[in-house]
């Protein structure tokens, strides 16, 4: 149950900076902000309601290091399918790093980047093999 | 600075979080499979070097400026508010510079800003002083504007030059 809303914060902060960017055309800034300061909220909202309080406590912490991942181009998150696997990532990168780098500010963003960059390695290695097998029947 | 001297920079600062991810107990096939494809990515950066332009060195003190206030305002602000929503709502109010200062020169001052905020994050017994975050920040406001053509576009950039910063600080306090 923790992990799942874990993945959750994480879809919601990708996912929220990607619609404020791409539909309203807005700075990336503020459209990070916007998560950031909505997974706060979020959070107090459910603060009594919820009775696993340390998951809670982590919500901020996903959505904010997701929105970052959100903030990328859209040469590079090319569609909200990419969006929602690079938020797969960046939360499984959050799960090993969390108590590493706790403390130590960047530590977001450095997970953020290496999710963004591993989901781009993905859709080139994913290119390629599609090009590969087409090749392969077309002989 | 040249993009390549640049995406230098970023790739030791994620090999660096990739060894500490690995010695801190991450099994180590999954910090391999990260590993690869991230290598692949950097892999095909330095094989498209599409944005090879010289750095505008007149955007650097404004860049560092506005870094080193958003760190300070961050640090300043995360005992009360807590430090992400802190971020948040520097970042927020950092958006609207672009309003404030309508000359293309200062068209990145939210992103310097916002890169300042990020050391500004650090917890106060990892970063124990303003005047530490001030300088730090500062440094990656250099940094961000230094090396503003690699990686472009990429999520997580400004995070990661905040980071190179914030452990450069912490490797040095500790060798001492």
């Amino acid at each position: 149950m923790n992990t799942i809303i874990l993945f959750l914060s994480a879809y919601l902060g990708i996912g929220l900076t990607y619609y404020l960017k791409r539909t309203f055309e807005m700075n990336t800034v503020r459209a990070s902000s916007i998560s950031i300061i909505a997974g706060c909220c979020i959070q107090f909202l459910l603060y009594k309601a919820f009775p696993d309080q340390t998951v809670l406590l982590k919500v901020p912490y996903v959505v904010c290091g997701a929105s970052f991942c959100g903030m990328s181009s859209s040469g590079i998150l090319k569609n909200k399918f990419w969006a929602i696997g690079c938020g797969t990532i960046y939360t499984l990168i959050f799960m090993a790093s969390a108590l590493i780098f706790k403390g130590i500010g960047g530590g977001l963003g450095t997970g953020a980047c290496l999710a963004v960059l591993m989901s781009r390695g993905l859709i080139m290695f994913a290119t390629t093999v599609e090009k590969f097998i087409l090749s392969y029947k077309l002989k | 600075m040249k993009k390549n001297i640049g995406l230098c920079i970023f790739a030791l600062i994620h090999l660096y979080y990739s060894i500490q991810l690995l010695s801190n107990g991450v099994p180590a096939f999954e910090v391999c499979l990260l590993a690869l494809f991230v290598t692949l990515a950097y892999l095909w950066e330095f094989g498209h070097d599409h944005h090879n332009r010289s750095v505008d060195a007149s955007r650097i003190p404004s860049s560092v400026i506005s870094a080193s206030l958003g760190g300070v305002c961050c640090y300043l602000l995360s005992p009360e508010t807590g430090p992400i929503l802190a971020c948040g709502l520097v970042g927020l109010l950092a958006s609207f510079l672009t309003h404030m200062f309508k000359d293309k020169k200062y068209h990145e001052l939210p992103y310097s800003t916002y890169c300042g905020c990020f050391v500004g994050m650090s917890a106060h017994t990892v970063l124990p002083d303003a005047i530490t975050v001030l300088i730090l920040a500062g440094v990656s406001g250099l940094l961000f504007a230094t090396t503003k053509r690699s990686l472009e576009g990429v999520g997580g950039r400004l995070g990661s030059i905040s980071f190179a910063s914030v452990v450069c600080y912490i490797l040095i306090h500790n060798y001492k």
